[in-house]
């Protein structure tokens, strides 16, 4: 809806439209001898900016005749923008930004008055490293675009602003390289976000949910992460960073399965070490996701697997326990994800009390009391151990879910069961397609980029091996690096 | 885009297609009919036999190559339909066959209606998605059986009598009939010719990538069955019934901290008869569209994994097991020809 002709019918509609909303302020004064209309809403935005930089100057500095528009005249702010339209007035209005009527004036000002509360540059607290910066996002996406733009000082870097959600109307960043993202990757993250008709966008694990090919599957086709370094470096790779307001998580897309298992401190040591902590999360997820479930195939279905001196330990082990193995390791499984959500939700002196008592106290109750074998005790806790390696929370998520599956399998058609259940998984990770690239990338399809993303797969080779980029940039931009 | 939906596969991808469809069950079949009468002249008869494949093979692609293709929609659609119905019942027997070892050795041969069906979702679970799917986890698959095979040579290779190769390689009057015999018993050669047009590739590259393939998946199969014959010796291995499974009894090796690595091992026999069920669902599917050409692909992949499971379960016991067999032998050749016929007349499968 356009503007009114009429100064008063414009307040008026204002006034209206912010009925009952009280935490918008509005102010009349007078600029020369012209009257002006302010609105804006308390607590989001920047007061020492209204008050020096737009009220001061309109109010006792501005004399008629200095300048053309009242913009020009009196407001010393950088970012003034005109506008006709009402919805778009109100639309700054409520993100942050003051909109001044003028009674000569035809268009409204926006200028951007944005300060909200914040709480500054945090440090990680999810993807914590020894090395490394620990600068991690925050709820601001604006500073959050300044945190990547710090790391590429490069006009190659594009951000397009959109803005999501019909009601939230939560803005939304997309970054990219210019030149280096395939086109069709940042078409189709931007195609995804525009096509969106939702109400509201609270968090980036919405549009996590919303962007994702397959939604039924457990495993994230978006990678989240709360460091800069690493949608920096997602940047300089190709792929496509989106930043949503108010998420202290940024996503990056394309993410394939072998990125979850990449940590920001990989590419900060040198590579012996990168590579064995490398190795030791593939092993360390598979483990998380079978021990369990080999651990019932063996004992119940295939003992004569078992090396005698150790099958003899578990029988004496589960000497007095009164249930099937399957229920034992269920028992466990159970406790551990209580123990483990408890945790989560509570202080972290608390938590790491219950850690305590949960693990250690009722752990060795539990095997006391004849309810669970101690060789289970120390499977499920392994499994957990196992899994708490792996860097991505989402992924994580996601093998403890396929545990169970594996458990159940294992458990009515023992190491059979056990070797479906994997390929059951195996196939479904083939299924799945993140943005267009093979989730199994590299370890499938390798081929298309000549095999070089295995140097930072499951080994992580030196850096100055890795001349090319991975496969999501343009194959004219593959190489990063002069040969040494 | 590099990975767009475009249903096509790379020629690495259909070379892992090969390789992880047949080797699983080459493993478990081959040896059981190569050395049941008796083992002389068995690895003769294989290198014979897989030498004969690769010829085929050869001619068919070479044929498929030929330009002005034409589409006879009738013939095709008979074809279609008898390799429909020849791929249920002779591959539903090689599963069942698969299955009965995989079930005896680690289910004490129970659960065998279980382990099809399984097999059979398994099927549908990754052949209603196409072929961009299977071929992905054709080549992980492969890369698992070459490693884990490698890894049975060269952990069995000390306990062979290299000596007992000799009875292997002796040719006598009935060797090359047994090879003809094996290739008649193995040849699907004719699916190959309905993945062709899923391959993404140059003219010529596909039969030196499918040679390839069919040479490797080759040579691990005479180097196997040729590792069995010299552990059990000519006499014992007649008796096996799953020789080169038997032999992985027989692997030691404490490092790997359980008493037996056999087990551990079979897991990469039922990849391998997993992949083979995906391929006979895989190419049941494509004929099913083939003869009914609105038929979605959900509905004949569900169809195909229903009729292989029947086929599976039903078709073939003790009893039957000579007669599967033989009727498997003469299905084969009657497809192999009709298919050759209908690729030299028409050509164009859609």
């Amino acid at each position: 809806m356009r503007l009114f002709d009429s100064f008063d019918e414009n307040i008026q509609y204002l006034k209206n439209t912010f009925k009952g909303c009280d935490d918008i302020v509005f102010k009349y004064f007078k600029a020369s001898d012209e009257r002006c209309f302010m609105v804006y809403t308390d607590n989001i935005v920047d007061g020492a900016v209204i008050e020096e930089a737009v009220l001061t100057n309109l109010m006792f500095r501005v004399r008629e005749g200095d300048g053309e528009s009242l913009e020009e005249r009196g407001i010393a702010v950088g970012e003034v923008e005109e506008s006709v339209d009402f919805e778009k007035i109100i639309d700054a209005v409520l993100l942050g930004d003051t909109a001044v009527l003028a009674e000569k004036s035809k268009a409204a000002f926006i200028i951007s008055t944005k300060g909200w509360p914040s709480r500054g540059v945090p440090e990680t607290e999810t993807e914590m490293t020894v090395y490394g910066p620990k600068d991690a996002f925050t709820e601001q996406g604006s500073i959050n675009t300044v945190l990547i733009r710090r790391r590429i000082r490069d006009t190659a870097l594009k951000v397009k602003r959109m803005k999501c959600g019909r009601r939230s109307k939560t803005d939304i960043a997309v970054m990219y390289m210019e030149g280096i993202a395939r086109d069709e990757v940042a078409a189709e993250a931007i195609g995804k976000i525009e096509s969106l008709d939702v109400d509201m966008i609270i968090d980036s694990g919405y549009l996590q949910q919303f962007m994702e090919g397959n939604s039924l599957s457990p495993f994230p086709q978006l990678q989240l992460t709360e460091r800069p370094d690493k949608a920096a470096a997602a940047l300089y790779e190709g792929r496509v960073v989106i930043v949503v307001d108010n998420s202290p998580f940024v996503l990056i897309v394309p993410a394939v399965l072998n990125v979850f298992f990449q940590a920001a401190e990989d590419y900060y040591e040198r590579w012996e070490i990168a590579a064995f902590l490398r190795v030791l999360r593939f092993a360390a997820a598979f483990a998380a996701a079978t021990l369990p479930g080999f651990y019932i195939a063996l004992t119940v279905f295939n003992p004569n697997m078992i090396p005698p001196s150790l099958a003899l330990k578990i029988a004496a082990g589960r000497g007095n326990v009164p249930f099937p193995t399957i229920i034992e390791v269920l028992i466990m499984e159970l406790a551990f994800e209580l123990l483990r959500e408890g945790g989560v939700r509570l202080p972290s002196p608390v938590s790491s009390a219950i850690g305590i008592v949960g693990g250690i106290i009722i752990g060795q109750a539990a095997v006391d009391a004849g309810i669970v074998g101690p060789m289970v005790v120390i499977v499920v806790a392994l499994a957990g151990i196992c899994s708490f390696v792996v860097p991505n929370n989402a992924m994580v998520s996601a093998i403890r879910l396929t545990k169970y599956f594996i458990i159940i399998m294992s458990s009515f058609m023992g190491m059979f069961g056990f070797c479906m259940s994997l390929m059951f998984i195996l196939a479904h990770l083939c299924t799945l397609k993140s943005f267009g690239f093979p989730y199994m990338y590299p370890f499938c399809s390798g081929s298309e980029n000549d095999y070089t993303d295995f140097k930072d797969s499951i080994i992580r080779k030196p850096l100055y091996m890795m001349k090319k980029r991975p496969v999501f940039a343009k194959f004219t931009q593959s190489k990063r690096m002069k040969g040494r | 885009m590099m990975f767009s939906d475009n249903e096509k596969i790379s020629l690495r991808q259909l070379q892992c297609l090969i390789i992880s469809n047949f080797t699983g069950i080459f493993m478990i079949l081959l040896p059981f009919y190569l050395f049941m009468p008796s083992a002389e002249g068995s690895v003769l008869s294989l290198i014979i036999s897989f030498a004969l494949g690769g010829a085929v093979i050869f001619a068919l692609l070479l044929a498929a190559e030929r330009k002005n293709k034409r589409k006879n929609t009738a013939a095709l659609k008979a074809l279609c339909l008898f390799l429909f119905a020849k791929t249920a019942l002779v591959n539903g027997s090689y599963m069942a066959l698969a299955q009965q070892a995989v079930s005896v050795f680690l289910l004490k041969g129970q659960y065998r209606f279980a382990m099809a069906a399984l097999m059979a979702v398994f099927a549908f679970f990754i052949c209603r998605r196409g072929i961009e799917p299977r071929a992905r986890l054709g080549e992980i698959t492969a890369f698992i059986l070459l490693v884990s095979l490698a890894l049975v040579f060269i952990l069995v290779f000390y306990e062979c009598d290299i000596r007992e190769l000799k009875w292997g390689l002796s040719a006598d009057s009935r060797t090359f009939g047994t090879a003809v015999k094996a290739l008649l018993l193995f040849s699907g050669g004719e699916a190959l010719f309905f993945i062709l047009p899923y391959v993404s590739r140059k003219k010529g590259e596909v039969k030196k990538s499918a040679l390839t393939a069919f040479t490797l998946l080759g040579a691990i199969t005479v180097l196997l069955l040729s590792e069995a014959l010299c552990v059990f010796g000519l006499n014992e291995v007649t008796a096996k019934k799953w020789p080169v499974l038997q032999m992985m009894k027989s692997i030691s090796f404490p490092a790997l901290l359980l008493e037996r690595q056999d087990v551990l091992f079979m897991g990469m026999f039922i990849a391998g008869i997993c992949m083979f069920a995906a391929f006979t669902v895989g190419s049941m599917a494509v004929y099913a569209e083939k003869i009914f050409s609105k038929a979605n692909r959900n509905i004949s992949c569900l169809a195909s994994a229903l009729v292989v499971m029947v086929c599976t379960v039903f078709f073939l016991n003790e009893n039957t097991l000579h007669l599967v067999l033989n009727a498997a032998m003469a299905l084969n050749a009657f497809s192999l020809a009709v298919a050759f016929i209908y690729i030299i007349v028409w050509g164009d499968v859609g």
